[in-house]
């Protein structure tokens, strides 16, 4: 068996095309799309005139001065995983005083983009491809998760085994404490417990895989505990992955997107699986 | 504001359960909606108040729309669950679209059915047939240099011109490509055909300059995305001397596609496959290699093969 898994899109669209791609092409047997799967930040393009526009982003004022490179810009945001509003001056400032308001605008467009991938996975993997799972990451709003509810080619896995081709495969995004307060993350012992929980399901271990992307004390412990087959996990903003021993169990860390990257990046590992061994792996850039 | 559907946000409100007012513009119409707690509670619109009130709303096309956190006590006037009521206007709106598809459709068997017109005379400097011969010999690189130049940023699958007009579609530009009716008739399947190359498009968005699928008998392009009949025409030739020169040489045929960088960022692609070729042009500034090479091309090249009666 084949699996293909990625990780860390952060709401890039082309990052997911190519994902949907991949699985394809790759000839996997199962896809598996880890978080976080949602964008940083939401950028404004103030309307200045009837064809103006300024557009604060990453320390600079964009000013532009046509729908078309307002087109351009917009798509580059888009590309890149981020979200644009258009609004007038008065709206900015209005947004500027109501963080709640942000929020709100924010949390819509990125339920917006995870429904516009909805339509995307069930248009290219069409009814025969294989299946694909998907799973937030830590940092990503629970506003999300019951998208991925509603019965289309977009499986979730979200703390739950599933069952792939006599292989059980274990996922939570839950993450140990860290410097950030994300969304996701509890207390080492709470989450030891969790995973304890869930892990309990896994009848072999030579037939398990883990998806726990966040590393901490908790996860540490569970991988040690269970030692299952192969383990994938997130590696750090910038950090460049690799392949590494657990006792038996196989990590396996696609590398991160650089924030300095030019383009968006979709970087993922494909292994294949035979009689409760990892036959052979190979990490993907594309 | 704009880039952001008044759906996203009415249904982040009731899961976040939050308390706020919108008031919706749309079509010189205006309404408010009026939740608490993520219930909506209240709307009011044109004369028309609660439930029928919010489907009205909830039903106008891309409303402008303003929330506002700072709300004051509402009677509940609505009773209905909103995720209800959303679905209950997604269909509607499907069974609007399905009844507007169907119209069209009945318009369009009940007009005059026309032979496609014969295909205008080839490309002035391309040989007859498409692959050369005993005419004399354009000058390539300068040929494929005007029809790259034509190439536009944003393509869209070309309709391949159809014998008479689609409802609502405008006419299509004078192109020597061949109405999917001629690829039917050469046995080749038009759904298949688009297929190969709306594969090419959703892999490669906007670095995907143009592309054609045509036929190697004459350079006729099937279907297409921004569609250089020019380059059908020369690329065809090209593949033919290539096989030809591999021939004297002692090498073996073309295998299943090969490559020209172009000055700039561009890059040309051919895929020759039994009797049709794929002809992609692509900005290499806006997809990484790997991912033409790796990711889009074998699918593309999987759905040419089965496509390509050769």
């Amino acid at each position: 068996m084949k699996v293909f898994t990625a990780s860390g899109i952060e709401g890039s669209t082309p990052c997911f095309r190519r994902f949907l791609s991949a699985v394809r092409s790759y000839g996997a047997d199962v896809g598996v799309l880890l978080g976080d799967l949602t964008g940083r930040k939401v950028v404004s393009a103030i309307r200045t005139g009837p064809s103006t526009w300024t557009v604060p982003l990453d320390g600079k004022v964009h000013e532009v001065d046509s729908p078309t490179a307002l087109a351009e810009l917009t798509g580059h945001i888009s590309d890149h995983g981020d979200y644009w509003l258009e609004q007038t001056p008065e709206e900015y400032e209005h947004l500027r005083s109501n963080q709640s308001l942000v929020e709100l605008y924010f949390k819509s467009l990125v339920r917006q983009r995870i429904e516009e991938w909805l339509t995307l996975a069930d248009e290219k993997l069409g009814a025969d491809g294989p299946p694909v799972f998907v799973a937030p990451g830590c940092g990503d709003w629970r506003i999300i998760d019951e998208l991925f509810e509603h019965g289309g080619r977009l499986l979730p896995c979200d703390d739950r085994v599933v069952q792939i081709d006599g292989y059980q495969m274990v996922t939570s995004s839950s993450s140990g404490p860290t410097e950030w307060e994300l969304v996701r993350e509890m207390d080492d012992r709470r989450l030891y417990t969790k995973l304890l929980e869930l892990c309990s399901g896994v009848g072999d271990p030579d037939f398990a895989i883990l998806n726990l992307q966040a590393e901490s004390r908790a996860t540490q412990r569970i991988v040690k505990r269970f030692q299952p087959l192969v383990r994938f996990r997130g590696s750090a903003q910038g950090g460049n992955g690799g392949a590494s021993k657990q006792g038996r169990t196989l990590e396996l860390s696609p590398r991160s997107p650089m924030v300095e990257d030019a383009a968006p990046t979709l970087h993922g590992v494909l292994v294949q699986l035979e009689g409760g061994a990892v036959k052979d792996y190979v990490f993907t850039e594309a | 504001m704009k880039g952001i559907s008044l759906s996203s946000v009415i249904q982040v409100i009731n899961l976040e359960k939050q308390s706020c007012d919108i008031e919706a513009r749309a079509g010189g119409q205006c309404g408010q909606l009026h939740f608490r707690e993520g219930t909506l509670v209240d709307a009011l619109a044109d004369g028309l108040a609660g439930e029928d009130a919010a489907y009205e709303i909830l039903g106008w096309d891309d409303p402008e729309f303003d929330v506002s956190t700072e709300h004051s006590p509402r009677d509940r006037t609505i009773e209905a669950d909103l995720t209800q009521m959303l679905l209950e206007i997604a269909r509607r709106r499907d069974e609007e679209l399905e009844e507007s598809a169907r119209s069209a459709a009945a318009q369009d068997s009940a007009a005059p059915h026309a032979e496609p017109p014969a295909p205008p005379p080839l490309v002035e400097s391309a040989s007859g047939n498409g692959r050369g011969g005993a005419q004399a010999e354009p000058d390539i690189m300068a040929e494929m240099e005007a029809a790259l130049a034509e190439v536009r940023v944003e393509p869209e699958i070309e309709a391949a011109p159809e014998p008479h007009g689609a409802p609502g579609r405008a006419p299509a530009p004078p192109t020597r490509s061949a109405p999917p009716a001629a690829a039917v008739r050469s046995g080749l399947s038009a759904a298949g055909l688009k297929r190969v190359v709306q594969l090419a498009k959703d892999g490669l968005g906007d670095a995907l300059l143009s592309a054609d699928l045509f036929s190697s008998a004459d350079g006729t392009s099937y279907v297409g995305v921004n569609s250089r009949p020019a380059v059908c025409a020369l690329v065809n030739q090209v593949t033919e001397r290539l096989n030809r020169a591999f021939d004297k040489g002692g090498l073996p045929p073309l295998g299943r596609y090969y490559m020209a960088e172009l000055d700039g960022s561009g890059l040309l692609l051919v895929a020759p496959c039994g009797d049709l070729q794929l002809v992609l042009v692509v900005d290499t500034g806006r997809v990484q290699l790997g991912l033409l090479i790796n990711v889009v091309l074998p699918e593309v090249l999987a759905a040419l093969e089965e496509v390509s009666p050769g």
